[in-house]
């Protein structure tokens, strides 16, 4: 047990803040930009734009269907290949952000599908 | 990508081999697990449903890194050796058991409670309504969202990649370091992962749609 509190020493709270920092950081911003684009794919897709939204609903299976480390390992060792080279925080955040939208995604999609159903079978019985 | 193939095949043959086996291990037990705990806390006692709740708030709240890092680091220190392999299985198996308790409680409480007065009225004990008239019609109702559970099971294997569990994504990390082509290792390693959650994923909308 003394162990465990020693390990709550000055020094390493101060590590540990830190690192609780980023983790907001990244949380916070991966929602905000998860959220957005995951509407902007969703309506995408809702609308039935004839190739863009097969091609988005691939991509999206594609992505949704893929280990979140691996997208971030991608991110980060595999992008600087293509010359584009993002610091640790930000390809987690573009990683996260990429797989978030996908459940955002799904998540819009259905209400929006329910919205449809009750929009359009809601009066029936009411009238 | 194709020299990754030809030159790597091996290890990525028993990455995925790995990877198969680890996801196979933890979705039986934590489907055990899980149920055993969504019974729990559907249960009228309430020490049971204090124990469940608390179970499952925890294992779903910490990020599965760390209940796998605590096994790797901490277990084999003070009480039992384990390996890499064994300890990402039961963090990966814990971590999973609680959403899939989650998951089957939902599907418990979705079930009529007419249906349970029902039988108990007939003569069943509480137990034998919840073996015969309960659980079967709440595993039907939650086949598609377990689906979903198992496919981020699978995805969420690639953890065993930080405690040398020698899975799919752990040989990526070994050949892209050795090769130094990072893309196309990461491609090729995409598109095993993808060759078992894809059809897995199809299946489960296929089985939506006709269960829907």
């Amino acid at each position: 047990m003394l162990t465990v509190l020693g390990a709550y020493s000055w020094v390493n709270i101060r590590f540990l803040l830190e690192g609780a920092w980023v983790t907001i950081l990244v949380s916070v911003c991966s929602i905000v930009l998860s959220y957005i684009f995951g509407v902007i794919l969703g309506i995408v897709r809702y609308v039935k734009i004839k190739y863009l939204s097969a091609i988005v609903g691939f991509i999206i299976d594609i992505i949704r269907n893929l280990p979140l480390i691996l997208i971030i390992f991608f991110t980060y060792f595999g992008l600087p290949h293509l010359g584009f080279k993002p610091d640790p925080i930000w390809a987690s955040v573009i990683a996260w952000r990429s797989l978030k939208q996908r459940w955002l995604l799904k998540l819009f999609e259905q209400e929006s599908r329910r919205f449809r159903l009750v929009k359009w079978k809601g009066p029936g019985p009411m009238a | 990508m194709i020299s990754i193939f030809q030159n790597y095949g091996g290890e990525l043959l028993t990455g995925l081999g790995q990877t198969l086996l680890c996801s196979i291990i933890a979705l039986i037990f934590a489907l055990i697990i899980g149920s055993a705990f969504a019974i729990m806390e559907t249960m009228p006692n309430k020490a049971a449903r204090i124990i469940a709740r608390v179970y499952i708030e925890v294992f779903r709240n910490i990020p599965l890194l760390v209940i796998t890092m605590f096994f790797y680091v901490v277990i084999p220190m003070y009480i039992v050796k384990i390996s890499g392999f064994a300890s990402g299985t039961i963090g990966l198996t814990l971590y999973s058991s609680a959403f899939i308790a989650e998951t089957v409680r939902s599907g418990i409480q979705s079930v009529d409670p007419g249906q349970m007065e029902g039988a108990r009225a007939n003569g069943l004990s509480y137990w034998q309504s919840m073996r015969y008239i309960i659980l079967p019609q709440a595993f039907r109702y939650v086949i598609p969202p377990l689906g979903n559970q198992f496919i981020n099971l699978v995805k969420n294997s690639s953890v065993l990649a930080f405690v040398a569990g020698f899975d799919l994504m752990y040989q990526a990390n070994v050949i892209a370091s050795d090769s130094l082509k990072s893309m196309s290792t990461y491609l090729c390693v995409g598109l095993l992962y993808l060759v078992l959650t894809l059809p897995l994923s199809y299946y489960m909308r296929h089985l939506e749609k006709k269960l829907a």
